[in-house]
């Protein structure tokens, strides 16, 4: 079963001080969703994961990723992470083209996601998707989704104010992925829920659903809204350097009957991310290439610390050389359960 | 135990680089700093990184108490003290630890420029001499320069003109005064300077008398430059630069100056945009072979 915490304070004064280094370890044998499909045609885009290049495109009847461009003549040695012709593991799936970062013959479709609220073979419409970039190393990106608190000060305009009757959060977490709930309840109603989306009830009450995945980074966060609709969000966060988080996104916009909302929300993607990004591209360069520092927390921070944990034991495996998934895996796996959605027919 | 290391003021910035009520972010060296006013107006210095996730403190704001708020998670932080005292949400019984703090640093506002105490020791040396004269007329501005800090008080003393703007004025690297004097870790060079106009009407000609020295004195990180009148032996112009090293790629130049209106002719010194290339190749860098050969003063042996 998922280990499941409460919040506390004893978790966050023994975990602490562990050693946080991001962007110095790539975990392997992942799928990554490195481009929305409908990007990819027959002319050769590039992706990268981890510094490492994929060229991209779509031949007659396959989709074809590999480690240099059709165009040239192949050079260099073959590693570990393709075929003898240079062929990445590659699949065309939810809207998205996946690639496998890690040994090509371990390459497993088992380990991609189950997406309720995505058709698994067909893309969203373009509304409902798009791109942001990060500059910071992936780790931040994931632990800043997982932090709930910097919602208030960073996102206030559109997520509310910090004033609420009861604000409490859990999480769970398994040996691949993090999950945090924040109950929230008689929270005044944002200004973009009220002057955008028309709603009148002055507070409302709210549970946040955050899933991570720590290999790749892909995440999926839903917030269900008692006075308004809700739309689920995947984000594929690709660290493709350390310096820099591709963060494409989609919206599973049939959760909602709500024409106006499905079409509105999508595009609050961006400014989010402007804001996010105003922290996290100062944060990067305290963190990349600098001595190892303890950082001080509070109980609300322990999600993420959680995260670093989690991500510290990961790496310590691969290290030595154990790249398998643990049995838990399958229970962070339904993401319809865990993100309390209905699956598309 | 006691440290022989000495604690050095810093010259951060210009005073009025530092508005009530707005934190601004200053990088000296390899340090980035918060630097923000309390109610009485005295400057509070903070390393701009929060204790909690590094964001930094000079994008967020100062609250009613003047306590710097940390734009990510609201931690907020004494200016005096640099201790973290207050964390959003947490319950009334939950206190914050002691050790809960971001490093603070003693300011010295004086003459128009911000200095700071930086570096370890139990004993701290004495302030610069930032002063500038009060004049008829003073001015003051700062640029950043893609130069490396270490390099650029050699340059300036070597060859002048590629970093010095004095409005009407041509500073011949080419015609220095004299030999330079080396007292302590400070230089003094004078160059011959003319007007602009007047030495395009005698470019054909070998020009032995200038109307005006330009006098460099500066240390490794100040300096100071004064134009004088041949004719009249009077200042004309003053001004102080400092040069505070941003990182390892940039300057930020500060300068201070003052000049009399005793005629129509107006001196302005300032810092060039960018360092010019053509006076440093031609330079032969005598000046800061000098400076770099002389050795610094003994310390007296104890007994």
């Amino acid at each position: 079963m998922a280990a499941q915490f409460e919040s506390q304070s004893s978790f966050v004064a023994a975990h602490q001080n562990t050693e946080w280094r991001p962007g110095t370890f790539a975990l392997q044998d992942a799928w990554f969703p490195v481009a929305h499909a409908p990007r990819v045609t027959n002319k050769p885009i590039l992706r990268l994961v981890h510094s490492r290049r994929f060229h991209i495109w779509r031949g007659e009847s396959q989709i074809h990723a590999t480690d240099f461009h059709p165009g040239t003549k192949r050079g260099g040695s073959i590693t570990a992470f393709t075929d003898a012709q240079g062929n990445y593991p590659v699949i065309e799936r939810y809207g998205h083209i996946w690639v496998w970062y890690g040994a090509a013959d371990r390459a497993d479709a088992a380990h991609m996601p189950d997406i309720p609220f995505l058709h698994r073979d067909a893309p969203q419409p373009d509304y409902a998707c798009g791109v942001n970039f990060f500059h910071t190393s992936y780790e931040l990106v994931l632990e800043n989704i997982l932090d709930l608190t910097h919602i208030d000060f960073v996102h206030g305009s559109y997520a509310g104010t910090s004033e609420s009757r009861e604000d409490s959060i859990s999480f769970e977490s398994t040996s691949e992925t993090v999950t945090m709930i924040r109950t929230i309840l008689g929270r005044p109603t944002s200004a973009y829920q009220r002057d955008v989306l028309g709603v009148k009830e002055p507070t409302q009450d709210a549970t946040a659903f955050t899933h991570v995945f720590i290999r790749s980074g892909v995440c999926f966060l839903h917030s269900h809204y008692s006075t308004a609709p809700s739309i689920p969000l995947m984000q594929s966060n690709t660290p493709e350097s350390v310096s820099l988080t591709r963060a494409n996104y989609v919206f599973g916009v049939q959760q909602t009957d709500h024409a106006e909302y499905a079409k509105a929300w999508p595009r609050t993607a961006s400014i989010i991310a402007q804001q996010d990004e105003s922290v996290l591209n100062p944060q990067s360069f305290r963190y990349i290439g600098q001595p190892s520092r303890p950082d001080f927390s509070t109980r609300f921070d322990a999600a993420g610390l959680h995260y670093r944990a989690r991500h510290k034991a990961l790496m310590e495996r691969q290290k030595r050389g154990d790249f398998s998934y643990l049995p838990d895996v399958a229970e962070g796996s339904d993401l319809a359960e865990i993100l309390k959605i209905k699956r598309l027919s | 135990m006691a440290s022989n290391d000495v604690r050095q003021w810093r010259t951060a910035t210009l005073s009025s680089l530092v508005p009530p009520g707005k934190p601004i972010r200053v990088v000296h060296g390899n340090t980035e700093l918060v630097l923000f006013r309390e109610a009485d107006g005295r400057c509070r210095a903070l390393v701009d990184r929060c204790a909690h996730r590094r964001a930094a403190l000079s994008g967020g704001r100062l609250t009613d108490q003047f306590a710097i708020e940390c734009p990510y998670h609201g931690w907020r932080y004494n200016g005096a003290t640099g201790a973290c005292v207050a964390i959003p949400n947490l319950r009334a019984d939950e206190k914050i630890p002691k050790n809960y703090r971001v490093q603070s640093f003693e300011t010295l506002e004086r003459d128009g420029f911000i200095q700071i105490l930086m570096g370890t020791g139990d004993t701290s040396a004495e302030p610069n001499d930032v002063a500038v004269p009060i004049l008829d007329r003073q001015w003051e501005g700062e640029r950043y320069l893609a130069y490396p800090e270490v390099l650029f008080m050699d340059t300036l003393a070597d060859s002048p003109s590629a970093i010095l703007e004095i409005s009407g004025l041509r500073i011949r690297d080419d015609h220095p005064i004299g030999d330079p004097v080396v007292t302590g870790d400070q230089i003094s060079i004078e160059y011959a300077a003319d007007r602009i106009r007047s030495a395009s009407l005698h470019a054909e000609h070998v020009v032995e008398d200038f109307r005006y020295t330009v006098r460099i004195s500066a240390t490794k990180s100040a300096a100071r430059i004064t134009v004088i009148d041949n004719d009249t032996a009077e200042v004309r112009a003053t001004a102080l630069i400092v040069a505070v090293p941003t990182g390892a790629r940039l300057t930020r130049a500060l300068w201070r100056g003052a000049e009399a209106a005793s005629s129509a002719t107006s001196f302005t010194i300032e810092c060039r945009e960018h360092v010019e290339p053509t006076p440093v190749r031609a330079a032969t860098n005598v000046v800061s072979r000098i400076w770099a050969r002389t050795p610094p003063p003994v310390a007296a042996e104890q007994s």
